[in-house]
């Protein structure tokens, strides 16, 4: 049997000053699912991708990856499958240029010579930065940093993509760029946003996270369909109409 | 062009090539590291001696072709310095000989050490540094501290800016209260830990730390060895003479 390529099983974890940000939380991800994780501020859906990646010890149930526990000894394994994409590109953006943090993953992944030049260019140049490839990072634009960064998870050819607000502070240029990138990726993807046109572009499952445990897990499209949760989770009605317009979705009716 | 020649020896992007940038990272690196001590090694010597040390780091300047322009920037910033010791040294009735050599070691010190580290830096990405020092075998924690504090440098000031104009933009003033003043460097500082430790997860989601990475073999040359021992060993060959061999 396949194990899932990602598992969550009764999982609890509260911060150091008390806040409890996963309160028995229970999702499998299958291989190749595109999940949006929604949900209000704190929810628990930053601390969730923490947890599959081993930044935040959990103190009751566990977390697996390809069926790999996470634990430190699996760490170096898990990391080399999962990627990850920081809700602040200026965190994962620290080398001197932007061609030389593309390089930072492949690199400690032991690629050298023409295979990492190739995946280096194939990655910059899939999010159209390839003219920007020896800027400074701190000297891009927003949205240039987001798809920087973005590139420096691709160039790892990760199984599986975790995306923690990619969306946040870009313009509808960046937005639709950002969307048709990651549109094409074809592995596991868990996409965590408040912005729901945004993740339904992009997502055909739905999760909402509510006080750290999961409150809803169903399709994007009856998700849509569902004007009192879309309600809730606060999205303009006009704002999914042209949504589900755009994709050709059935428009959702009015509460 | 590989990844091999984008490491070891590429210009930076759009920059027209100097002769110095022909010469690898790490022969340069090494140069001006031995060329310093040579340097600091003639503190009791003349100012003739001194001034012709100078001249080969504003040799090196014109061969990287480093406008004039920022080497006079820089050497604005020391200028100051250099003017107050020489009021201090000949302007001040108690002033001996001991204290005007070291005036001229200071202002022919400054002197190399600006022009020195502006070749060094013009001719030199940060890219190929850290690739070199990592050849050089430096650890890589020693390495990326330093490189991260200089690129997190703007990033903390344009907070503090931030936040500066946030708090004037609610009324403070700086006589109006120490304490917010004490807040606001606190957050800075709390801020700066916070995106510390972010940065250090990122880094280790993309496997910093590994054992796997590999330096491809990128043999200095010929006239990388030349560089690399002849210019700080002609320097200090040429000091040695004009000292009458007085190390």
């Amino acid at each position: 049997m396949i194990p899932p390529a990602i598992a969550f099983k009764g999982v609890r974890f509260t911060y150091p000053d008390g806040t409890r940000a996963l309160n028995g939380l229970t999702l499998t991800v299958k291989s190749r699912d595109r999940i949006a994780v929604l949900g209000p501020n704190g929810a628990g859906k930053s601390t969730l991708l923490h947890a599959v990646l081993g930044f935040i010890a959990t103190a009751e149930g566990a977390v697996e990856v390809d069926g790999l526990q996470v634990v430190p000894a699996n760490l170096t394994e898990i990391r080399q499958r999962v990627g990850i994409v920081f809700q602040d590109p200026d965190d994962q953006l620290f080398c001197p240029t932007l061609l030389d943090d593309v390089r930072f993953g492949p690199r400690n992944q032991g690629l050298s010579g023409t295979e990492l030049y190739e995946r280096v260019h194939h990655a910059v140049e899939a999010v159209g930065l390839w003219d920007r490839r020896d800027r400074h990072p701190h000297r891009l634009s927003v949205g240039e940093k987001k798809r920087g960064a973005l590139a420096t998870v691709l160039s790892m050819r990760p199984d599986i993509l975790l995306l923690d607000e990619p969306s946040a502070h870009l313009d509808g240029p960046s937005r639709r760029s950002l969307r048709d990138i990651l549109s094409v990726y074809e592995g596991t993807l868990l996409l965590v946003s408040q912005d729901l046109p945004f993740a339904a572009a992009l997502c055909t499952r739905a999760v909402v996270l509510e006080s750290g445990r999961v409150t809803l897990d169903i399709p994007m499209d009856e998700m849509l369909n569902d004007p009192v949760r879309v309600e809730q989770l606060g999205i303009p009605a006009m704002e999914l109409c042209a949504l589900c317009a755009e994709h050709g979705w059935r428009t959702p009716h009015a509460p | 062009m590989t990844c091999a020649a984008m490491a070891c020896r590429d210009a930076p992007g759009g920059m027209r090539r100097s002769p110095l940038q022909t010469v690898d990272a790490r022969a340069r690196i090494l140069a001006f590291a031995l060329s310093l001590l040579v340097a600091v090694s003639a503190v009791g010597s003349s100012p003739l001696v001194l001034a012709v040390l100078c001249a080969f780091p504003v040799a090196a300047i014109v061969i990287a072709r480093v406008p004039a322009h920022m080497i006079l920037r820089r050497l604005s910033f020391v200028a100051v310095f250099i003017a107050l010791a020489g009021v201090f040294t000949f302007l001040i009735p108690l002033a001996a000989q001991p204290s005007a050599k070291r005036f001229w070691f200071l202002l022919f010190g400054s002197l190399f050490a600006v022009t020195s580290t502006a070749a060094l830096t013009y001719s030199t990405t940060a890219t190929e540094a850290m690739e070199a020092l990592q050849r050089l075998r430096v650890p890589s924690h020693v390495i990326w501290t330093g490189f991260l504090g200089l690129r997190y440098l703007p990033l903390v000031f344009g907070e503090g800016r931030r936040v500066h104009r946030a708090a004037r933009a609610r009324g403070w003033r700086g006589s109006s209260g120490i304490t917010a003043l004490g807040w606001m460097t606190a957050s800075l500082i709390s801020r700066g830990f916070d995106r510390a430790l972010r940065t250090g997860e990122a880094m280790e989601a993309r496997g910093f730390g590994s054992s796997r990475v590999i330096l491809e073999p990128c043999p200095l040359r010929v006239h990388d060895w030349m560089v690399m021992t002849g210019y700080p060993a002609t320097l200090l060959a040429l000091r040695l003479f004009l000292d009458g061999g007085a190390l």
